[in-house]
């Protein structure tokens, strides 16, 4: 019996040293001729728990994080779930230190909350320098057994189009935009749990269009249309300058620009063209982004930056990422610092009025201001 | 489809995945005894160590933990009367008063006995339906799942012994709290005092460490003794693997609510061993000692609850809808080792999910064996003096709802619903009610919305609704008007629902 004891308090150190193994954080002494020394610890907030899509990337960069930034710091995720992802982005703007050992890596759906000024918000990204950035895409496809078979039953379809949406304050929002720029008559389902149970709504015929990011497509969508059980619409695809140009991971599907000249015979323009480009940029072109605070040490910033570079040259890292999210190109460099500008510019105080306007009117949104921050 | 089982077998016997398959196992082990701690925790732990490896490894270690969470969380359920994990809180009902008797050991033996039985019983289930589970989800639409969650909510009649009005009103009190945070189908946060923290709802550990765990604590203290009320232990291990074998047939059903529980998605995963429990005092014949020590009211629930995690897989694999937090991180761990859960899983991926089909059934037994082989040496924590026991559990405790989302929230939280807990387990009032109407008030909610917003009243004639709802009123007559009443005092209203 007391062998039997020992052993199990054995496997039981065993447990809780790995458990607390990774979580000694180390005060940086900055002496070395590196901003960051092996010893010292960079912790990446991550606004949702552990096992979600946004945490999955993270954690698949952290090593590579680690591997390239100059000095090797460990690099851990902390997740600090809540609110939406509002929390941990409250605390990282709030809470934690501006000494180059704290980021923050953001993602669509705190994204629109911020665009939306959703209640809770403390945070702006406008007080943040970004390091790199996650692009991902989105498609639109329908259920032909429900109605929808091709991009031209989309004006006249045998049954209503139906969408199944987890809320108005989500990354949906930027969907009812695109059905509005297409001037289809869509019915909007609300109240879903999440991305799984509308594709499970879907299959059963409840809703008859719906959207996937690329990862959540390649998975569960493409076996559905190989087996004729759904047919890809249209991608947001990827702004780029200005232009909406073919999503990387789906050249041979349309985008929406496409469809939309294909149903009214004109390229889509004006103000709500205008508008769905700015938020689809800031939502899918820039769906995850690694952030510092503004006032953070610039050299730890540039480390980073120069890490974001080597890390998207790294062979190792392109075949992992892959799976992960897509055929995508990490935006690096100076290229997001242009980026984030041009995000930030085109989503002005009116841009965003203007959105929650379109939603307030059309779904219910309680209605707000985009200007009151804090 | 058994060449491949057997295929699947090979891969996950060789020694290193075993080995994985025993470390997650053991990692399982501590957080299931640990109270509040529930897999999530155990899986954010683990999940760093998954990248990299290749799938069948790395799904040895994650299943491996999952598998033993509800086998080992029966310890606190059993020992102190506070759940190990939101999947063992019936377990207290009678497991706990089984340990005030000194019957700790054979609490614990018919507990592991059934688990390991309930975790065999939904592999072999899952591995003969994982072919054709899909069409069953297929075939719930919103209006469906909105009467599955009203069968749940039917249960409060059948677990509030004494008073019917009592425990209707305890299960609308835990819908209310349900309705805390973020609103399922508009964009409002109700009831939320402008604090972030109380946007995602009160987090369903700390509700059930504070309405089980506190109360007890607090009457520990009062009476000032140790658990077990004497010095010595009477009732062995033994004891209770031979319950186990002679209520043989109410694991195999308990196991069959678990996994068909466990397959439907997004709904009432937190509640099988309650619904299980429920169904096991209705059903037995001499039910007058539950909640009192009968070791029925201990099997039922732990069969379940381990059954549970097989059907769960149904949603996660087949369809990659996260039925809890533990499987939303399995399918994060999946992720990261290049698989994307979806209809391949039961093609291209098979082996994958036999593998994990086979990892659970390994995991299982071995478990069930670890937990057996301490059960006599740790039910003796019921012979330490309550004055002793209550500050290190308090800590524990405090702790374990701290890192439910390591906000000081959870603290407070914890505090105020102990004072509820207590106040209700003085009055006599059943707490069960009311950890059901919390956790299927979003669900209801949920999918009544959107089964009127899609269909408007015309889901009421689809026939699975017609069918469902005859069952509720069937539970209802029978739950109540066909109940023996114990009490002098006849309920109010005449116990009627």
């Amino acid at each position: 019996m007391l062998r039997k004891g020992l052993i199990l308090v054995s496997i039981l150190l065993l447990a809780v040293s790995t458990l607390f193994a990774a979580g000694g954080a180390e005060s940086r002494d900055g002496s070395a001729d590196t901003f960051y020394t092996s010893r010292d610890t960079l912790e990446v907030i991550v606004s949702w728990s552990a096992g979600g899509g946004t945490d999955t990337i993270a954690r698949l960069m952290a090593p590579y994080l680690s591997k390239h930034i100059e000095g090797e710091p460990g690099v851990q995720i902390i997740n600090v779930a809540g609110g939406g992802g509002i929390q941990g982005h409250n605390e990282f703007a709030l809470r934690r230190r501006p000494d180059g050992t704290n980021m923050l890596f953001s993602a669509g759906s705190s994204q629109i909350a911020y665009l939306l000024n959703e209640p809770g918000i403390r945070f702006d990204f406008r007080d943040m320098q970004p390091a790199f950035g996650v692009p991902a895409g989105a498609v639109i496809y329908s259920n032909p057994q429900a109605g929808v078979s091709s991009v031209d039953d989309l004006l006249n379809p045998s049954e209503p189009i139906r969408f199944g949406s987890i809320g108005v304050a989500s990354t949906d929002a930027i969907v009812l935009l695109a059905f509005d720029v297409l001037g289809l008559d869509v019915q909007t389902i609300f109240g879903y749990e999440g991305s799984g149970a509308i594709r499970v709504a879907f299959e059963q015929g409840e809703v008859n269009i719906n959207r996937d990011g690329t990862i959540g497509y390649l998975g569960n969508v493409l076996p559905l249309v190989e087996d004729g059980l759904a047919v890809p619409l249209f991608t947001f695809g990827q702004v780029r300058d200005g232009q909406v140009v073919r999503d990387p991971a789906f050249p041979d599907i349309p985008t929406i620009a496409e469809v939309h000249e294909r149903l009214h015979g004109v390229p889509p323009s004006g103000d709500t063209w205008e508008m769905f480009k700015a938020i689809s940029s800031a939502l899918f072109t820039l769906e995850k982004v690694m952030w510092f605070q503004k006032d953070a040490p610039a050299e730890a910033v540039q480390a980073v930056k120069d890490a974001g570079v080597k890390i998207s040259a790294d062979p190792e890292f392109r075949s992992h990422a892959q799976s992960i999210f897509g055929p995508y190109e990490l935006i690096v460099g100076d290229e997001i610092e242009s980026a984030v500008h041009d995000m930030l510019s085109a989503l002005s105080v009116e841009v965003r009025n203007e959105f929650i306007q379109f939603l307030v009117d059309n779904y219910g949104l309680s209605p707000r201001s985009a200007e009151a921050q804090q | 489809m058994f060449e491949a089982g057997l295929e699947a077998l090979t891969l996950i016997l060789q020694p290193a995945r075993l080995g994985f398959i025993v470390l997650g196992t053991s990692i399982g082990m501590i957080v299931g005894i640990l109270p509040g701690l529930g897999g999530a925790v155990g899986m954010s732990v683990v999940l760093p160590f998954v990248f990299g490896m290749d799938p069948y490894s790395g799904m040895a270690l994650l299943m491996g933990m999952v598998a033993v969470i509800h086998t080992a969380d029966t310890f606190p359920s059993v020992l102190l009367g506070i759940p190990g994990s939101s999947g063992s809180q019936a377990t207290i009902m009678d497991g706990y008063p089984l340990a005030k008797q000194g019957q700790a050991a054979r609490a614990l033996g018919a507990a592991f006995t059934s688990s390991v039985v309930g975790g065999l019983f939904g592999a072999v289930l899952l591995f003969a339906t994982v072919n054709f589970a899909r069409p069953l989800v297929l075939a719930l639409r919103s209006p469906e799942l909105f009467m599955l969650t009203i069968l749940g909510l039917s249960m409060v009649g059948v677990l509030s012994r004494g008073s019917a009005l009592k425990g209707v009103l305890a299960g609308v009190l835990g819908l209310l709290l349900g309705v805390v945070g973020g609103a399922p189908a508009v964009s409002e946060y109700r009831f939320t005092f402008n604090s972030i923290y109380l946007f995602d709802g009160i987090p369903l550990p700390v509700l059930a460490l504070g309405l089980f765990a506190l109360p007890e604590m607090i009457e520990l203290l009062i009476r000032d003794t140790n658990i077990a009320g004497k010095a010595e232990l009477t009732g062995s291990r033994l004891q209770g693997i031979k319950d186990a074998v002679k209520y043989r047939w109410l694991i195999i059903r308990s196991s069959f609510i678990g996994v068909l529980v466990g397959m439907v998605p997004g709904l009432g995963g937190p509640v099988v061993d309650w619904i299980a429990y429920g169904i096991a005092v209705r059903t037995s014949k001499n039910n007058e000692n539950f909640g009192k020590g009968d070791i029925r009211g201990v099997i039922a629930p732990e069969a379940a609850n381990n059954a549970k995690e097989c059907g769960a897989l149904v949603p996660t694999m087949l369809f990659g809808i996260p039925g809890s937090s533990t499987t939303a991180i399995l399918l994060g761990g999946l992720i990261l080792m290049g698989i994307e859960a979806g209809p391949r899983m039961v093609s291209t991926n098979l082996p994958v999910m036999l593998t994990i089909i086979w990892t659970l059934a390994i995991a299982n037994v071995i478990g069930a064996l670890l937990c057996l082989s301490f059960a006599g040496l740790v039910s003796k924590v019921s012979l330490i003096p309550g004055k002793v026991l209550v500050p290190f559990l308090m800590v524990i405790m405090v702790v374990a709802s701290y890192q439910s989302t390591r906000h000081w929230g959870d603290v407070i939280t914890f505090l105020i619903i102990g004072l509820l807990g207590w106040v209700m387990k003085s009055i006599d009032w059943p707490r069960a009610p009311l950890i059901i109407g919390f956790v299927l008030s979003t669900p209801a909610e949920r999918y009544l919305h959107l089964s009127m917003s899609r269909y408007g009243f015309s889901w009421m004639s689809f026939p699975i609704v017609i069918v469902i709802a005859v069952i509720v009123v069937v539970i209802l007559l029978y739950g109540t008007a066909g109940k023996k009443h114990k009490k002098d005092t006849p309920p109010p209203g005449g116990g009627y629902v």
